[in-house]
């Protein structure tokens, strides 16, 4: 197979004995001076069951996942660590288990309440709330100027529903532009598979840069607009293509 | 503690056919080539008991393997010693939960490469090649790994990834989509992009480095 060419690129690199040594040295020092968990946390660890530990996928997590049984090294001043360190000291893993689950919730509970605090009017609105104002309002000609307020807010939630209320309501230019807007100005991921799936429909329509959907799909991290900025690309690329056009 | 270092002691002996103690063991390099699976359990064992000579042992005998993998990802000398020092770190501290049931270098490998993953995910771009450090290879072929991994240095995150595991470490798309948290579908298309602006590159064209 031709990748083989690049592994074998890679084949025989090797550092010399001395870097190798050197780094040895380094962890071995590390490992005497204790800067390493402590032996006695270790001994705890060992005299439980394997399975008791072990991802069911063999990938270990990044940091250790047992808290320290002794919080004596803990350095002053790391309040947090070491109320969760003195949490822990002398408890069955059962009894650590029982405390450890309410307190992940209410501390995902208050992450959560924070985030909304700080998210944007724009991130608390559903998708479905915004098509029914839509739908609600059919008196297109007050709802334009209104919208074209909303568009050239200095606000960017407020922009970012102009453009999805003005994307809304039709197919002409002006809303295939707004959609593209929307799409570039990177609102949650239902938002831009909504503007996305806008765009294939009218894709015969309007010209799209192959190289910013290209950009796009190199930024973008959800399956389904990956899915849809592909599509997109396709039908870019086939409808140049066909325009006889240099790709 | 000293019973847990008279442990390694006789382990190392057993493996070096030797009598030597194992903190005079620890210093002998290639000594443990064929180490079987036993003195390895043993010397796992030992280390899990707090004998630190034990795991130096273990440490002398995979390291090197270690590094090469640690080399494809980074040439940078300060990164590589970083990544030396976290892997033998969650190896040491993870030590308990080997179960025994794959050779403790197949364990190895997968705290390596996780660590490896993290640490590509963390930099997002490679470190370019300015000052590896690797003994007798070609100018040109210098040359061509330059190329490749500024080349890489230039993907995204995903396409990154999935580049590297794929057309360096040999993973499967399956492997892969468990890494990147994607569908398998996804993958092919990171992949596709990836080949397409690792081709295009100037410089992987000129060294005609086929992909």
């Amino acid at each position: 197979m031709e990748y083989r060419n690049l592994t074998r690129l890679y084949e025989g690199i090797d550092i010399d004995e001395a870097e190798l040594a050197a780094y040895r040295r380094r962890f071995m020092t590390s490992l005497a001076e204790g800067a390493l968990p402590d032996e006695r946390a270790l001994s705890v660890e060992a005299s439980l069951p394997a399975e008791a530990s072990l991802p069911a996928d063999g990938f270990l997590p990044e940091e250790g996942s047992l808290p320290a049984k002794d919080s004596s090294h803990v350095p002053a001043g790391n309040g947090l660590r070491a109320w969760m360190q003195s949490l822990v000291v002398n408890m069955e893993r059962k009894v650590i288990w029982r405390y450890a689950i309410p307190l992940v919730s209410l501390l995902v509970l208050v992450g959560v309440l924070f985030q909304q605090m700080r998210t944007p009017v724009l991130d608390s609105i559903e998708l479905a709330r915004l098509q029914d104002f839509v739908e609600g309002h059919g008196d297109h000609t007050r709802l334009y100027s209104q919208v074209r307020e909303l568009e050239q807010s200095e606000s960017p939630v407020r922009r970012l529903n102009g453009l999805f209320i003005l994307s809304s309501l039709g197919q002409d230019e002006e809303n295939i532009l707004a959609s593209a807007q929307g799409l570039i100005a990177d609102p949650r991921a239902e938002f831009r598979a909504y503007y996305l799936e806008y765009l294939l429909t009218y894709a015969d329509e309007a010209w799209y840069d192959i190289e910013y959907i290209e950009a796009l799909i190199d930024r973008e991290t959800d399956e389904e607009c990956l899915y849809l900025l592909e599509e997109l690309l396709a039908l870019a690329e086939s409808r140049q293509r066909s325009a006889g056009q240099v790709i | 503690m000293t019973q847990a270092t008279g442990t390694a002691a006789k382990v190392a002996a057993a493996a070096n056919t030797g009598s030597a103690p194992a903190s005079e063991a620890a210093s002998m390099p290639d000594s443990l080539d064929e180490m079987s699976q036993e003195t390895e359990l043993a010397l796992v064992s030992a280390a899990r008991a707090g004998d630190h000579s034990a795991f130096t042992l273990l440490l002398k005998q995979h390291d090197r393997k270690v590094m090469r993998v640690i080399l494809r990802f980074t040439a940078n000398r300060y990164d590589r010693e970083d990544l030396y020092q976290n892997i033998f770190t969650a190896c040491y501290k993870a030590l308990p939960r080997f179960s025994g049931n794959c050779r403790f270098y197949t364990w190895l490998y997968r705290i390596a490469m996780n660590q490896c993953i993290s640490f590509m995910r963390r930099h997002r771009y490679f470190e370019p090649e300015q000052d590896i450090a690797v003994n007798d290879i070609s100018r040109e072929r210098c040359a061509k790994l330059k190329a490749i991994n500024e080349a890489q240095s230039r993907l995204e995150g995903p396409q990154q990834i999935s580049f590297h595991l794929f057309y360096i470490e040999g993973w499967s798309l399956e492997e892969i989509a468990n890494v990147v948290e994607c569908k398998v579908g996804s993958v092919k298309s990171h992949l596709h992009r990836a080949r397409k602006k690792i081709r295009a590159d100037h410089e992987v064209q000129k060294w005609n480095i086929e992909i």
